[in-house]
């Protein structure tokens, strides 16, 4: 009678700590799940904004910033669009 | 926290971790430094750094084997519960002591660049955003260490599961190449990680209705887009791999540019990993 007793508490220990873990689990995985989604959401964001705002230009020759001579180029360029028309031009 | 923070570093300071951690640092940047700018003469101090790189794989493990996972194996983590503070104050207090150990050596590894500008052109932007750089990148793997860590009470497993683990994020963009870049490549892989997610689910909630129920979901999710648009599948899993990349994102400082995007990930993975931390270890108090 004893021993019927014993197990009887014994699954309902049982029972309550699976829910323990049900409840701790389940709020637990939510949360990442959230975070992870905020997160991700967030790297998404800074990698549309323009190159301009993230990326900085540190090399020692400036290798990735455009030079004062080069715009000079490009802009007297614009006015000749033969030049595009020669072969190999 | 502070008191966390104060007794870990005592911890890492009475005993010969931090020291052998920070001699195999400046022995490997020494070593990097000795080939490029004295033997070279290159006076590009980040050259030396996108060597040494690949030396924190190694001695980045070896750092955060013992933060959680020694206080379980001694039953020490009894007593973090019992403090009067909340677990994320834990987790901070030990990874700021972990950060605080990592800076040591760098601000010695600082001094470089200086001791070289000394004899000759060096130019100094570069190689203090890559120093930064560098320092953001170990961070995230110590995040990642500490994260693998807390899930296992014997520290060389930590450090044998962390070790493989910052290896394969090295080679994730080498191996972007070779992986399937079709569709159902694609669709494979996310069927296999949401069986993965489904074995995590039951192991977490002891509840096998939900985990089933939560893999059978996104595998059908899945075969949906599969079936109905095929093309958006394309090449994902190869460009997730290489977004994943930790050391990617980081030879870009070394090539001269300064990336937010970049330090935005790993903060990113910073603050994933210690919440996951956090998680693991609120999971002793309900399972």
């Amino acid at each position: 009678m004893e021993r019927v007793s014993f197990d009887k508490n014994r699954k309902e220990k049982n029972k309550s700590h699976g829910q323990l873990a049900l409840r701790g689990g389940a709020y637990s995985l939510a949360m990442t799940g959230i975070v992870l989604a905020i997160l991700v959401v967030v790297n998404l964001f800074a990698s549309v904004l323009p190159a301009a705002a993230t990326q900085y230009d540190i090399s020692s020759t400036k290798l990735y910033s455009i030079t004062s001579n080069t715009k000079v180029v490009v802009n007297a360029g614009e006015g000749c669009d033969d030049l595009l028309d020669r072969p190999g031009g | 926290m502070i008191a966390v923070l104060k007794h870990e570093l005592s911890g890492y300071f009475h005993s010969l971790t931090a020291y052998i951690f920070s001699a195999f640092l400046l022995a490997f940047v020494g070593i990097g430094a000795l080939i490029y700018n004295i033997q070279s003469a290159v006076a590009n101090f980040e050259y030396v750094l996108g060597y040494v790189c690949l030396g924190l794989v190694v001695i980045i493990p070896i750092l955060t084997m013992r933060i959680i996972a020694e206080e379980r194996k001694q039953k020490t983590d009894q007593l973090l519960y019992s403090l009067p503070i909340r677990t994320f104050q834990i987790v901070m207090g030990k990874y700021i002591a972990l950060l605080a150990v990592f800076l040591v050596p760098l601000c010695i590894v600082a001094l470089y660049p200086l001791i070289f500008a000394q004899f000759g052109e060096v130019y100094l932007p570069t190689s203090y955003g890559s120093l930064f750089a560098f320092f953001m990148m170990g961070a995230a793997m110590i995040a990642v260490g500490m994260f693998i860590s807390s899930l296992t009470e014997n520290q060389g497993f930590a450090a044998g599961i962390a070790i493989p683990v910052i290896l394969l994020n090295y080679y994730s963009v080498t191996l972007a190449e070779y992986v399937s870049a079709t569709a159902s490549g694609s669709a494979a892989a996310i069927v296999v990680i949401a069986v993965l997610l489904g074995c995590i689910i039951r192991h977490l909630t002891k509840n096998e209705n939900l985990a089933y129920g939560i893999s059978f979901v996104v595998i059908l999710a899945v075969l949906a887009v599969y079936l109905a648009e095929r093309s958006k599948l394309e090449g994902l899993l190869p460009n997730i791999m290489r977004k994943l990349s930790l050391f990617e994102r980081f030879y870009t400082f070394v090539n001269g540019v300064f990336d937010l995007t970049a330090i935005v990930y790993y903060i990113t993975v910073i603050i994933f990993f210690l919440f996951l931390c956090v998680q693991s270890l609120e999971k002793r108090r309900y399972n």
